[in-house]
């Protein structure tokens, strides 16, 4: 199958593409105005992307900038603050503590003890 | 951009002034080029679709693609990305259609009286005349455009693409998605096809 064009396919494709470009002065006024429409609304989105960018981008610096700041001034934490609530959960969880946990009474008796003394 | 260019450095803010003519003239090209091919998008999807308002949709979503993904890309390589947007749009479309329409037919919702269906088998004229001295050209397109929307989507979109865009063979390539071979094919088989639809007379 050749697929070089021959002169009568050439001039063929010459009138369509004619009739195409007649075709588009046609459109109708409704259309014309509504793509119109179309172009600017892509236009547009493009302007307010634009125009928040440097403000986003600039705030997202500057919050990396404060976030680093506080990090590098903040004093180191206490190292047994760590091992605090390991100790509790320890605590919590041995069995003797669980056994003494579901004596309440006791427990309330030793809130009074305290209290009172 | 000529004036962002003289400004010098001693200028203040010169760089944000810069940027913002800068993005002023990239706006103002898209614009210019965006108003020169909307109304041949529009008539290729019109083509494609049948539909008028299915047409305008596909052109705006690929004007907002190309303004949004590529409007900072060279301006020479608008045309093809966007005409690769909009067929990419309108092969989607198609897809989405066929498979409405197998639901439709597997409903059996044919006889609902929506005139909605196959694509290609909306050839009816969609145009509507309006002044009897254009009553000729008229005709021509609307017999173009009934054989175009007869012709497979590959076809169409080939034939359009070369014929009409005068997109060489590698950037229609690129629009469709295929190798240059499947555009050589395509494009052949549409103009015999559309010479046999169209007769020795046509326009």
């Amino acid at each position: 199958m050749s697929q070089d064009l021959h002169q009568d396919d050439r001039e063929f494709v010459g009138r369509a593409k004619g009739v195409l470009d007649r075709a588009v002065g046609e459109v109708d006024h409704a259309t014309v105005l509504r793509l119109q429409q179309g172009r600017l609304a892509a236009l547009d989105a493009r302007a307010r992307r634009s125009s928040w960018r440097p403000w986003a981008s600039g705030l997202a610096i500057a919050s990396l900038a404060a976030l680093a700041v506080l990090l590098w001034t903040q004093p180191a934490p206490p190292p047994q603050h760590a091992a605090v609530p390991l100790d509790d959960f320890e605590l919590v969880t041995s069995v003797e503590n669980v056994e003494l946990a579901e004596d309440l009474e006791f427990f309330h008796w030793l809130a009074d003890d305290d209290q009172a003394g | 951009m000529a004036l962002s260019r003289s400004l010098t450095p001693a200028h203040s803010g010169q760089c944000f002034l810069g940027g913002r003519i800068s993005t002023l003239e990239e706006t103002r090209a898209l614009d210019r080029f965006l108003a020169g091919v909307e109304r041949r998008a529009f008539r290729m999807a019109q083509i494609a679709t049948g539909h008028d308002d299915e047409a305008l949709d596909l052109v705006q979503e690929a004007m907002l693609k190309l303004v949004e993904r590529y409007g900072t890309r060279d301006e020479a390589e608008w045309g093809p990305l966007f005409h690769r947007i909009l067929q990419s749009k309108i092969r989607d479309w198609y897809r989405r259609t066929k498979v409405r329409s197998r639901w439709r037919l597997w409903l059996g919702r044919d006889e609902d009286g929506e005139e909605v269906g196959d694509p290609l088998a909306a050839i009816a004229d969609t145009t509507t005349p309006t002044a009897d001295h254009q009553l000729k050209i008229k005709e021509a397109s609307s017999a173009l455009d009934a054989a175009l929307r007869t012709l497979p989507l590959r076809q169409q979109q080939a034939f359009l693409l070369r014929a009409w865009e005068e997109l060489d063979v590698a950037q229609t390539a690129a629009a469709m998605g295929c190798s240059e071979g499947s555009v050589k094919t395509h494009y052949f088989r549409a103009i015999h096809t559309l010479r046999t639809l169209l007769g020795n007379h046509w326009p």
